[in-house]
């Protein structure tokens, strides 16, 4: 088993290592159970090693299943394992052995025991002209094919990606920055439509509609009495007109449903 | 070359040993061992062999099996026989030196974490050889060797 050199079980990221293997930064990858924290100072971007240490984890997952059934006991199958990532990744001279406790760039935890795989990196993302430079978890299980990226700050599961996504190339620096970047924007707009809707207790529905071209917010919202729907102009909260009468039950039949849905939820 | 007989490090420190060198008594006391460990093929092996010397924090030893600088093999003391025998837990180590020797392969290996591996206290059973183990490692650990202080 290899992890970075190109190998019949690993060879996806064996070329794209070598193109970016000036700015690959640094990790620290943890063997849970393992004594000590294997280091790299220019494979450790999660561009360049995600993959192929999943892929080496997953072998020594698998592995472990393999001795049990040959006799070995669980607990020395998980030991020896782990010996064996761990000098699949010391075969690479960027890796070496450094104690427990240091804070790395991007860090990964394999856990053979319970068959998962987390990396914590930071991603750095321009949308609309907005700059984010944030931390992520991804994690997901060694025998499965769904990753979670979370936001550790915030607690907050961000999105699910496929393992087949994740093989991507520059997924992590390109697609997911830029896709966490946006959900985060988009968490945020929430937020604060959230905030307005606490500041008055009538139903509203936002709309983002393209008239002539341009993208209008448009707000549906229901008249203190909870009869008549106002339509708003949300660029600048203007009353535009009511909403035809014959509507407001095909409306309401739309909301009722939405509740139903929750409700069942 | 400077000695540094006294310099102490924490046992962390000893165990990752990131040091310019450091220098031990080694001492050579024969007695059974277990290596365990994943070969090239990805099959499991454990093999009992005997020490050629001891330190605190290496051994060498005779290995049927090949093993490759940097490969991590489980150590213990083999478990004598008779009832009152405690089983040793295995330690991890790093093969520091493999060099061919016949059909098989003259190992140097280092303890990776700080739990006593032998169970004896070596100063007390037997005199160090003289010299003692000299281990060498660039920073960053890409660089490992051990040789016999001359």
């Amino acid at each position: 088993m290899s992890v970075v050199a190109s190998g019949p079980k690993s060879a996806p990221a064996g070329g794209t290592r070598t193109e970016k293997s000036a700015g690959g930064g640094a990790a620290g990858v943890e063997i849970a159970g393992f004594p000590q924290i294997l280091f790299t100072r220019t494979f450790g971007d999660p561009d360049m090693l995600f993959v192929p240490l999943l892929d080496a984890a997953r072998e020594s997952f698998n592995t472990i299943e393999r001795l049990c059934e040959r006799g070995e006991k669980r607990e020395s199958a998980v030991l020896l394992s782990g010996m064996q990532l761990a000098s699949s990744l010391l075969r690479d001279s960027s890796f070496s052995l450094v104690a427990r406790g240091l804070a790395h760039d991007n860090g990964y935890t394999v856990d053979l025991e319970q068959g998962t795989l987390l990396a914590q990196t930071r991603l750095f993302a321009v949308v609309s002209r907005r700059t984010s430079f944030f931390k992520v978890e991804i994690t997901g299980n060694l025998n499965e094919n769904l990753f979670s990226v979370r936001n550790p700050v915030q607690n907050m599961v961000i999105m699910q990606v496929e393992e087949e996504r994740l093989r991507q190339p520059n997924f992590f620096s390109a697609t997911l920055a830029q896709e966490c970047l946006r959900t985060q924007m988009e968490q945020e707009r929430l937020s604060r439509i959230e905030e307005s809707i606490g500041a008055q207790s009538s139903q509203e529905i936002h709309l983002i509609l393209t008239v002539a071209g341009a993208r209008v917010p448009v707000i549906l919202r229901q008249s203190e009495e909870g009869r008549s729907w106002d339509i708003v102009d949300g660029r600048g909260q203007e009353r535009i007109a009511t909403l035809a009468p014959e509507f407001e039950g095909p409306l309401g039949s739309v909301i009722q449903s939405i509740k139903e849905r929750f409700e069942q939820k | 070359m400077a000695k540094q007989d006294n310099v102490k490090l924490p046992e962390t420190g000893m165990a990752t040993f990131h040091g310019s060198e450091r220098r031990e008594d080694r001492f050579a006391l024969p007695f059974e061992i277990e290596v365990s460990g994943i070969n090239s093929d990805g099959e499991v092996f454990h093999v009992a062999v005997q020490t050629r010397n001891v330190s605190q924090w290496g051994c060498g030893f005779l290995s049927p099996i090949e093993l490759k600088k940097n490969d991590i093999v489980a150590i213990r003391v083999a478990v004598p026989e008779g009832p009152l025998a405690i089983e040793r837990p295995p330690i991890r180590f790093q093969v520091v030196r493999a060099e061919r020797e016949g059909n098989k392969w003259a190992i140097g290996a280092w303890k990776m974490e700080p739990d006593d591996a032998w169970g004896i206290e070596l100063e007390k059973i037997t005199q160090p050889q003289s010299g003692g183990v000299l281990l060498r490692r660039r920073d960053g650990g890409d660089e490992a060797d051990e040789s016999e202080d001359e």
